[in-house]
Protein backbone atom coordinates (compact mmCIF):
# COMPACT_ATOMS: atom_id res chain seq x y z
CA UNK A 1 0.00 0.00 0.00
CA UNK A 2 1.40 3.38 -0.95
CA UNK A 3 0.60 6.73 0.56
CA UNK A 4 1.06 10.06 -1.11
CA UNK A 5 3.28 12.46 0.78
CA UNK A 6 1.45 15.10 2.77
CA UNK A 7 2.40 18.55 1.47
CA UNK A 8 4.75 20.21 3.91
CA UNK A 9 5.27 17.00 5.92
CA UNK A 10 8.79 16.31 7.13
CA UNK A 11 10.62 14.12 4.70
CA UNK A 12 11.84 10.67 5.70
CA UNK A 13 13.87 8.51 3.34
CA UNK A 14 15.01 4.90 3.68
CA UNK A 15 18.30 4.32 1.87
CA UNK A 16 18.80 0.70 0.86
CA UNK A 17 20.43 -1.61 -1.60
CA UNK A 18 19.44 -5.27 -1.48
CA UNK A 19 16.05 -5.60 0.19
CA UNK A 20 16.17 -7.94 3.17
CA UNK A 21 13.15 -8.98 5.23
CA UNK A 22 14.00 -6.11 7.62
CA UNK A 23 13.50 -3.45 4.94
CA UNK A 24 10.16 -4.98 3.88
CA UNK A 25 9.06 -5.07 7.54
CA UNK A 26 10.00 -1.41 7.96
CA UNK A 27 8.11 -0.39 4.81
CA UNK A 28 5.07 -2.31 6.11
CA UNK A 29 5.35 -0.54 9.47
CA UNK A 30 5.37 2.89 7.83
CA UNK A 31 2.47 1.88 5.59
CA UNK A 32 0.50 0.72 8.63
CA UNK A 33 0.97 4.19 10.13
CA UNK A 34 -0.17 5.85 6.92
CA UNK A 35 3.22 7.48 6.52
CA UNK A 36 4.88 8.05 3.19
CA UNK A 37 8.59 7.31 3.14
CA UNK A 38 10.84 7.87 0.18
CA UNK A 39 12.98 4.96 -0.93
CA UNK A 40 16.45 5.59 -2.22
CA UNK A 41 18.21 2.71 -3.97
CA UNK A 42 21.85 3.47 -3.28
CA UNK A 43 23.40 1.85 -6.39
CA UNK A 44 21.32 4.19 -8.58
CA UNK A 45 22.17 7.34 -6.61
CA UNK A 46 25.00 9.77 -6.72
CA UNK A 47 26.01 12.50 -4.32
CA UNK A 48 27.44 15.71 -5.69
CA UNK A 49 29.43 17.74 -3.23
CA UNK A 50 27.56 20.85 -2.16
CA UNK A 51 24.87 20.50 -4.85
CA UNK A 52 21.79 20.46 -2.57
CA UNK A 53 20.80 21.23 1.00
CA UNK A 54 18.84 18.60 2.95
CA UNK A 55 18.11 20.52 6.15
CA UNK A 56 15.12 19.09 7.98
CA UNK A 57 15.27 15.81 6.11
CA UNK A 58 15.83 12.48 7.88
CA UNK A 59 17.48 9.42 6.34
CA UNK A 60 17.48 5.89 7.69
CA UNK A 61 20.42 3.96 6.27
CA UNK A 62 19.83 0.28 5.59
CA UNK A 63 22.62 -0.50 3.13
CA UNK A 64 24.58 -3.70 3.63
CA UNK A 65 28.18 -2.62 3.13
CA UNK A 66 29.91 -0.79 5.95
CA UNK A 67 32.04 1.26 3.55
CA UNK A 68 29.02 2.24 1.47
CA UNK A 69 26.88 3.11 4.49
CA UNK A 70 29.58 5.28 6.02
CA UNK A 71 30.18 7.15 2.76
CA UNK A 72 26.45 7.83 2.35
CA UNK A 73 26.12 9.01 5.95
CA UNK A 74 28.99 11.45 5.60
CA UNK A 75 27.64 12.79 2.32
CA UNK A 76 24.10 13.31 3.59
CA UNK A 77 25.26 14.88 6.84
CA UNK A 78 27.33 17.37 4.88
CA UNK A 79 24.11 18.39 3.12
CA UNK A 80 22.48 19.14 6.48
CA UNK A 81 20.37 15.98 6.81
CA UNK A 82 19.74 14.02 9.98
CA UNK A 83 21.09 10.53 9.37
CA UNK A 84 20.27 7.43 11.39
CA UNK A 85 22.66 6.17 12.42
CA UNK A 86 25.02 9.11 12.38
CA UNK A 87 28.30 8.76 10.49
CA UNK A 88 30.43 8.77 13.62
CA UNK A 89 28.29 5.99 15.09
CA UNK A 90 28.62 3.88 11.94
CA UNK A 91 32.35 4.55 11.93
CA UNK A 92 32.69 3.36 15.52
CA UNK A 93 30.36 0.35 15.35
CA UNK A 94 31.69 -0.86 11.99
CA UNK A 95 35.22 -1.23 13.32
CA UNK A 96 35.60 -3.55 16.29
CA UNK A 97 38.81 -1.83 17.38
CA UNK A 98 37.02 1.53 17.40
CA UNK A 99 34.11 0.00 19.31
CA UNK A 100 36.44 -1.41 21.95
CA UNK A 101 38.20 1.93 22.26
CA UNK A 102 34.88 3.73 22.73
CA UNK A 103 33.70 1.18 25.31
CA UNK A 104 37.01 1.46 27.19
CA UNK A 105 36.86 5.25 27.15
CA UNK A 106 33.43 5.12 28.80
CA UNK A 107 34.22 2.32 31.22
CA UNK A 108 31.77 -0.14 29.67
CA UNK A 109 32.65 -3.77 30.50
CA UNK A 110 33.93 -5.86 27.63
CA UNK A 111 36.01 -9.03 27.31
CA UNK A 112 39.77 -8.62 27.77
CA UNK A 113 40.70 -7.12 24.41
CA UNK A 114 43.96 -6.23 22.69
CA UNK A 115 45.06 -4.85 19.36
CA UNK A 116 48.46 -6.14 18.28
CA UNK A 117 50.51 -6.07 15.11
CA UNK A 118 52.85 -9.01 15.49
CA UNK A 119 52.85 -12.71 16.27
CA UNK A 120 54.95 -12.19 19.40
CA UNK A 121 52.52 -9.70 20.91
CA UNK A 122 49.57 -11.96 20.03
CA UNK A 123 51.32 -14.81 21.82
CA UNK A 124 52.03 -12.60 24.83
CA UNK A 125 48.32 -11.72 25.01
CA UNK A 126 47.31 -15.40 24.84
CA UNK A 127 49.76 -16.31 27.60
CA UNK A 128 48.38 -13.50 29.77
CA UNK A 129 44.63 -14.25 29.37
CA UNK A 130 44.96 -17.99 28.71
CA UNK A 131 44.02 -20.21 25.78
CA UNK A 132 41.82 -20.28 23.84
CA UNK A 133 41.76 -16.75 22.50
CA UNK A 134 39.46 -15.24 19.89
CA UNK A 135 40.77 -13.46 16.81
CA UNK A 136 38.29 -11.27 14.94
CA UNK A 137 38.61 -9.15 11.82
CA UNK A 138 38.07 -5.52 12.73
CA UNK A 139 35.57 -5.21 9.86
CA UNK A 140 32.76 -7.62 9.16
CA UNK A 141 29.80 -9.25 10.74
CA UNK A 142 27.72 -12.39 11.06
CA UNK A 143 30.65 -14.19 12.74
CA UNK A 144 32.60 -14.23 9.51
CA UNK A 145 36.32 -15.06 9.89
CA UNK A 146 36.06 -15.09 13.67
CA UNK A 147 38.49 -17.72 14.95
CA UNK A 148 38.84 -19.48 18.29
CA UNK A 149 42.49 -20.39 18.67
CA UNK A 150 43.44 -23.11 21.14
CA UNK A 151 47.22 -23.09 20.87
CA UNK A 152 50.25 -21.47 19.34
CA UNK A 153 50.09 -23.66 16.23
CA UNK A 154 46.60 -22.42 15.43
CA UNK A 155 47.62 -18.84 16.14
CA UNK A 156 50.63 -19.09 13.82
CA UNK A 157 48.58 -20.63 11.01
CA UNK A 158 45.85 -17.99 11.08
CA UNK A 159 48.24 -15.05 11.45
CA UNK A 160 50.36 -16.29 8.55
CA UNK A 161 47.29 -16.40 6.32
CA UNK A 162 46.21 -12.93 7.41
CA UNK A 163 49.66 -11.43 6.91
CA UNK A 164 50.11 -12.85 3.42
CA UNK A 165 46.57 -12.89 2.02
CA UNK A 166 44.69 -10.14 3.80
CA UNK A 167 44.33 -6.43 3.01
CA UNK A 168 45.53 -3.63 5.29
CA UNK A 169 42.81 -4.05 7.90
CA UNK A 170 43.79 -7.72 8.31
CA UNK A 171 47.18 -6.55 9.56
CA UNK A 172 45.49 -5.23 12.70
CA UNK A 173 45.04 -8.25 14.96
CA UNK A 174 42.03 -7.78 17.20
CA UNK A 175 42.20 -10.31 20.03
CA UNK A 176 39.86 -11.15 22.86
CA UNK A 177 39.78 -13.56 25.72
CA UNK A 178 37.42 -16.46 25.11
CA UNK A 179 34.40 -15.92 27.35
CA UNK A 180 33.07 -19.26 28.49
CA UNK A 181 29.46 -18.30 27.93
CA UNK A 182 26.54 -20.72 28.38
CA UNK A 183 26.10 -21.61 24.65
CA UNK A 184 24.26 -18.37 24.11
CA UNK A 185 24.65 -14.64 24.01
CA UNK A 186 22.17 -11.86 24.60
CA UNK A 187 21.16 -9.03 22.32
CA UNK A 188 19.48 -5.83 23.43
CA UNK A 189 17.68 -3.59 20.95
CA UNK A 190 18.23 0.07 21.76
CA UNK A 191 16.27 2.95 20.30
CA UNK A 192 17.60 6.23 21.55
CA UNK A 193 17.44 6.07 25.34
CA UNK A 194 15.26 2.97 25.53
CA UNK A 195 15.95 -0.75 25.46
CA UNK A 196 12.82 -2.01 23.73
CA UNK A 197 13.53 -5.76 23.78
CA UNK A 198 16.13 -8.41 24.37
CA UNK A 199 16.75 -11.86 22.95
CA UNK A 200 18.96 -14.82 23.74
CA UNK A 201 20.69 -16.45 20.79
CA UNK A 202 21.40 -20.12 21.39
CA UNK A 203 23.28 -22.55 19.22
CA UNK A 204 25.73 -25.39 19.04
CA UNK A 205 28.33 -23.23 17.25
CA UNK A 206 30.42 -21.25 19.73
CA UNK A 207 29.67 -18.17 17.56
CA UNK A 208 26.02 -17.69 18.44
CA UNK A 209 25.10 -15.62 15.40
CA UNK A 210 21.69 -16.23 13.86
CA UNK A 211 23.51 -16.16 10.50
CA UNK A 212 25.21 -19.34 11.78
CA UNK A 213 22.01 -21.06 12.74
CA UNK A 214 21.53 -19.87 16.31
CA UNK A 215 17.94 -19.89 17.46
CA UNK A 216 16.27 -16.93 19.11
CA UNK A 217 14.09 -16.65 22.15
CA UNK A 218 12.86 -13.61 24.00
CA UNK A 219 14.40 -12.75 27.33
CA UNK A 220 13.37 -10.10 29.84
CA UNK A 221 15.13 -6.76 29.79
CA UNK A 222 16.70 -7.01 33.22
CA UNK A 223 18.10 -3.94 34.99
CA UNK A 224 21.62 -5.22 34.19
CA UNK A 225 20.86 -5.66 30.48
CA UNK A 226 19.28 -2.22 30.36
CA UNK A 227 22.16 -0.54 32.17
CA UNK A 228 24.97 -2.12 30.15
CA UNK A 229 23.19 -1.84 26.80
CA UNK A 230 22.43 1.85 27.31
CA UNK A 231 25.99 2.50 28.46
CA UNK A 232 27.33 0.77 25.34
CA UNK A 233 24.94 2.67 23.08
CA UNK A 234 25.96 5.93 24.71
CA UNK A 235 29.65 5.06 24.33
CA UNK A 236 29.36 4.66 20.55
CA UNK A 237 27.22 7.75 20.08
CA UNK A 238 23.67 6.43 20.35
CA UNK A 239 20.97 5.74 17.79
CA UNK A 240 19.18 2.61 16.64
CA UNK A 241 21.48 -0.18 17.79
CA UNK A 242 21.74 -3.83 18.73
CA UNK A 243 24.09 -4.47 21.63
CA UNK A 244 25.47 -8.00 21.92
CA UNK A 245 26.16 -9.11 25.48
CA UNK A 246 28.11 -12.05 26.87
CA UNK A 247 27.30 -13.56 30.25
CA UNK A 248 30.46 -14.10 32.27
CA UNK A 249 31.50 -14.62 35.87
CA UNK A 250 32.33 -10.89 35.86
CA UNK A 251 28.78 -10.01 34.83
CA UNK A 252 27.59 -8.87 31.42
CA UNK A 253 30.28 -7.94 28.89
CA UNK A 254 29.65 -6.11 25.63
CA UNK A 255 30.66 -8.20 22.63
CA UNK A 256 29.80 -5.72 19.92
CA UNK A 257 27.42 -2.95 18.99
CA UNK A 258 25.63 -3.24 15.65
CA UNK A 259 24.46 -0.19 13.72
CA UNK A 260 22.62 -2.01 10.92
CA UNK A 261 20.59 -4.34 13.05
CA UNK A 262 18.68 -7.31 11.76
CA UNK A 263 15.49 -8.18 13.58
CA UNK A 264 13.47 -10.47 11.29
CA UNK A 265 13.39 -13.26 13.87
CA UNK A 266 13.10 -11.15 17.01
CA UNK A 267 9.62 -9.62 17.10
CA UNK A 268 7.74 -12.87 17.57
CA UNK A 269 9.80 -14.29 20.46
CA UNK A 270 9.92 -10.97 22.29
CA UNK A 271 6.33 -9.93 21.62
CA UNK A 272 7.68 -6.50 20.66
CA UNK A 273 6.88 -5.02 17.27
CA UNK A 274 10.47 -4.02 16.54
CA UNK A 275 9.95 -2.55 13.05
CA UNK A 276 6.94 -0.64 14.40
CA UNK A 277 9.00 0.72 17.27
CA UNK A 278 11.76 1.77 14.86
CA UNK A 279 9.18 3.50 12.65
CA UNK A 280 7.71 5.37 15.65
CA UNK A 281 11.17 6.36 16.85
CA UNK A 282 12.09 7.71 13.42
CA UNK A 283 8.83 9.59 13.03
CA UNK A 284 9.39 11.30 16.38
CA UNK A 285 12.95 12.14 15.33
CA UNK A 286 11.76 13.47 11.98
CA UNK A 287 9.22 15.73 13.67
CA UNK A 288 11.89 17.05 16.02
CA UNK A 289 14.23 17.93 13.17
CA UNK A 290 11.61 19.36 10.82
CA UNK A 291 12.04 23.04 10.03
CA UNK A 292 9.75 25.35 12.01
CA UNK A 293 6.69 26.49 10.06
CA UNK A 294 6.29 30.27 10.16
CA UNK B 1 3.20 -12.01 -15.72
CA UNK B 2 5.95 -12.02 -18.25
CA UNK B 3 8.88 -14.31 -18.86
CA UNK B 4 12.27 -12.66 -18.83
CA UNK B 5 15.32 -14.44 -20.20
CA UNK B 6 18.74 -13.68 -18.78
CA UNK B 7 22.16 -15.27 -19.26
CA UNK B 8 21.55 -16.84 -15.84
CA UNK B 9 18.21 -18.46 -16.62
CA UNK B 10 14.61 -17.35 -17.09
CA UNK B 11 12.09 -15.87 -14.66
CA UNK B 12 8.37 -15.34 -14.63
CA UNK B 13 7.66 -11.97 -13.05
CA UNK B 14 5.20 -9.11 -12.84
CA UNK B 15 7.13 -5.91 -13.67
CA UNK B 16 4.43 -3.73 -12.09
CA UNK B 17 5.23 -4.93 -8.57
CA UNK B 18 9.00 -5.20 -8.82
CA UNK B 19 11.14 -3.12 -6.46
CA UNK B 20 14.71 -1.97 -6.77
CA UNK B 21 16.95 -4.15 -4.64
CA UNK B 22 14.56 -7.11 -4.70
CA UNK B 23 16.08 -10.56 -5.01
CA UNK B 24 14.70 -13.03 -7.55
CA UNK B 25 15.74 -16.57 -8.36
CA UNK B 26 15.99 -17.77 -11.95
CA UNK B 27 14.97 -21.24 -13.08
CA UNK B 28 18.71 -22.06 -13.08
CA UNK B 29 18.80 -21.29 -9.37
CA UNK B 30 20.78 -18.06 -9.70
CA UNK B 31 19.92 -15.18 -7.35
CA UNK B 32 19.41 -11.96 -9.29
CA UNK B 33 18.99 -8.46 -7.91
CA UNK B 34 16.69 -5.92 -9.57
CA UNK B 35 19.11 -3.06 -10.27
CA UNK B 36 16.96 -1.07 -12.72
CA UNK B 37 13.22 -0.93 -13.39
CA UNK B 38 13.14 1.06 -16.62
CA UNK B 39 14.60 -0.62 -18.48
CA UNK B 40 14.36 -3.76 -16.38
CA UNK B 41 17.83 -4.99 -15.51
CA UNK B 42 18.75 -7.96 -13.33
CA UNK B 43 22.26 -8.71 -12.18
CA UNK B 44 23.69 -11.70 -10.30
CA UNK B 45 23.59 -10.95 -6.59
CA UNK B 46 26.76 -11.69 -4.65
CA UNK B 47 26.04 -13.91 -1.68
CA UNK B 48 28.15 -11.92 0.73
CA UNK B 49 30.94 -9.36 0.77
CA UNK B 50 33.63 -8.84 3.37
CA UNK B 51 32.20 -5.71 4.97
CA UNK B 52 28.53 -6.65 4.74
CA UNK B 53 26.60 -7.15 7.92
CA UNK B 54 24.89 -5.53 10.79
Amino acid sequence: MSHAPTPGAPRLTVVHDRLRPEEHLLFEAFDARGVHVERLYAPAWQWQAGAVRRDGETYLLRTLSHARTLAIARALESDGATVVNAAHVIDTCGDKAATSAALARHGVPQPETAIVFSRDEALAFAERVGWPIVLKPTLGSWGRMVSRLHDVDALDAVLEHKMHLGGPHHQVFYLQEHVDKPQRDLRAFVLGETVIAAIAREGSDWRTNTARGATVRGTPVTPDIERIALAAAHAVGGGILAVDLLESDRGLLVGEVNHGLEFRNSSEPTGVDIPGAIADHLLALTERHAPAVS
Amino acid sequence: MQTVSTPYGSLDLDPSILELGELLVSDDGVELEVVSLEPLRLEPAPEEAEDWGE
